[in-house]
């Protein structure tokens, strides 16, 4: 059995994404990724984020700053 | 913490410094990285992980101070401001809680995806702007396409009339001045003069299309102030308008101007993108790293705090080099290079980071990314006419080329219809390396 090793492409794409975006684990006033256009499904605690720039699993109570109202 | 290191000798309003500051910059993030200007009475902050961190943490950093005028405005000039200049701080210099409602309320008004869908319109006109000069033997590509492009697409954004761009680009370049320039008392009150012209231009835009709806980001936002009365008045979109009416456009018109400078100085990387377009939306990010429109931006400390180790008292004004950071070598590889395939450009501050990043990022990249698209099909032998010497507005905020001379269809071609002595020697002045 082989001992498990941190994928480092995979963890750099993930900070880039971090860098990139500003993303975080707390809400920004009343906004969150909960609350966001781009959070897939609305009500879930984790979703996946389908804003170009993101493309991960983020938390309902994260935000960013693309951060976007939805439609209604 | 370490005793803070005082540069006496930086100006960033100098001549020297407004034509180039990366020089200056370079050397100041090595011998010092923050550093306080006693003459400014600022704190300056060059590497780009302290200036991250800064505009990450609204906690410890208002934005207060973002749009106020660096050098203190003489009385006489403060009276004729006073008389007729109202503006409170709304988008770029708020902090919450207002903030948060005013950038909703553009957000919702300027969403990226309607932004996104301008695209066919503004490639239209910037396609018959560049039609209209491309056989010129040689044109200033300022005059004709850096300013007018991203002129219309903001004013007609906002729904100003056609009629009134050049007025508007003579106050919008007055403010900017005022604001972020070192002028004399007597010019003071000139140009103070022309920024309650504007705004009053902006309040009675606003009165008059609050009973004239149409099509528009004002209308929609009035539209909104309509249906959300607590969030949004008609006060607050004068400010929302008047902002907008230069941060719309100033930004993408110093991006086409710096960015064809430093395209057309490192001729390969201009021939790598008329040969393979696919490189564009990836240069645009590295034009905006590289040479990018906002040279300094600005905060207050809320609290006693430090940056990289040097403390920094509550109510201590600091500016954030983004000039800086964007050629830090600890963050980017050989910085002064430019470079069209850079793998980590889009990591500049450009447009902000963060809370405050700036509402017209889509917008901006939609309109770099036509010209460059226009201009490598349409007129791929451009060249920089030569022995001419680049010239920027004396401010210490924005990177504003006043003007790039340019052969739209080569040297060669100016020269055999009549445009002696474009083709000798070189550029001085400018972009860095």
């Amino acid at each position: 059995m082989t001992e498990p090793t941190v994928d480092e492409a995979r963890f750099e794409q993930a900070q880039r994404v971090v860098k990139l975006t500003a993303l975080r684990g707390q809400p920004l006033d009343d906004d969150s990724c909960a609350t966001c256009l781009y959070y897939l499904e609305p009500g879930a605690d984790l979703a996946f984020c389908w804003h170009e720039k993101v493309q991960i699993l983020v938390g309902a109570p994260w935000w960013c700053h693309h951060w976007e109202m939805t439609d209604d | 913490m370490t005793q803070c290191p005082v540069a006496h000798g930086y100006d960033p309003l100098a001549p020297s410094t407004v034509l180039d500051p990366y020089s200056a910059l370079n050397q100041l993030r090595t011998e010092g990285p923050v550093f306080h200007l006693p003459e400014l009475d600022h704190y300056i902050v060059t590497r780009y992980d302290d200036v991250e961190r800064v505009l990450l943490d609204r906690d410890t950093w208002s934005a207060a101070n973002a749009s106020s005028p660096l050098i203190p405005v003489a009385p006489a000039a403060q009276e004729v401001l006073n008389a007729g200049f109202k503006r409170v701080p709304t988008l770029n210099n708020a902090d919450p809680p207002r903030h948060g409602p005013m950038r909703k309320s553009v957000l919702a008004c300027m969403t990226p995806r309607r932004l996104n869908a301008l695209e066919p319109t503004l490639r239209d006109y910037a396609e018959r702007l560049v039609d209209g000069f491309r056989d010129e033997p040689v044109v200033d590509l300022v005059e004709v396409l850096a300013f007018p492009f991203p002129g219309y697409a903001a004013f007609s954004l906002l729904g100003f009339p056609d009629a009134d761009t050049e007025q508007l680009k003579t106050w919008s370049l007055q403010r900017v001045l005022l604001t972020y320039g070192r002028l004399t008392e007597a010019e003071q009150v000139e140009v103070a003069g022309d920024v309650v012209a504007m705004w009053r231009y902006v309040e009675d835009f606003v009165a008059v299309r609050a009973g004239n709806l149409a099509d528009d980001v004002t209308s929609d936002l009035l539209r909104l102030s309509v249906d959300k009365p607590d969030q949004l008045n008609q006060f607050d979109i004068v400010n929302i308008v008047y902002s907008m009416a230069l941060a719309g456009h100033e930004t993408t018109c110093n991006s086409i101007g710096n960015g064809m400078l430093a395209l057309l100085r490192n001729r390969s990387q201009w021939d790598a993108l008329v040969a393979d377009p696919t490189l564009i939306p990836n240069a645009v990010e590295e034009i905006l790293r590289f040479d990018g429109p906002v040279i300094n931006h600005r905060r207050t400390a809320r609290v006693d705090t430090e940056i990289g180790g040097v403390a920094i008292p509550a109510g201590a004004k600091v500016m954030l080099c983004f000039a800086s950071a964007a050629h830090d070598p600890a963050h980017f590889a050989d910085p002064d290079a430019f470079e069209v395939d850079r793998a980590d450009a889009e990591l500049h501050f450009a447009f902000g980071k963060g809370p405050h990043l700036c509402l017209g990022a889509p917008l901006g990249r939609l309109e770099i990314r036509i010209v460059l698209e226009l201009l490598t099909t349409m007129t791929p032998d451009i060249e920089l006419v030569a022995d001419q010497t680049v010239g920027y507005s004396p401010n210490a905020l924005f990177r504003s080329l006043r003007a790039l001379s340019v052969a739209p269809r080569g040297l060669a071609y100016a020269v055999s219809h009549g445009a002696g002595g474009v083709a000798g020697g070189g550029v001085d002045g400018g972009s860095p390396s």
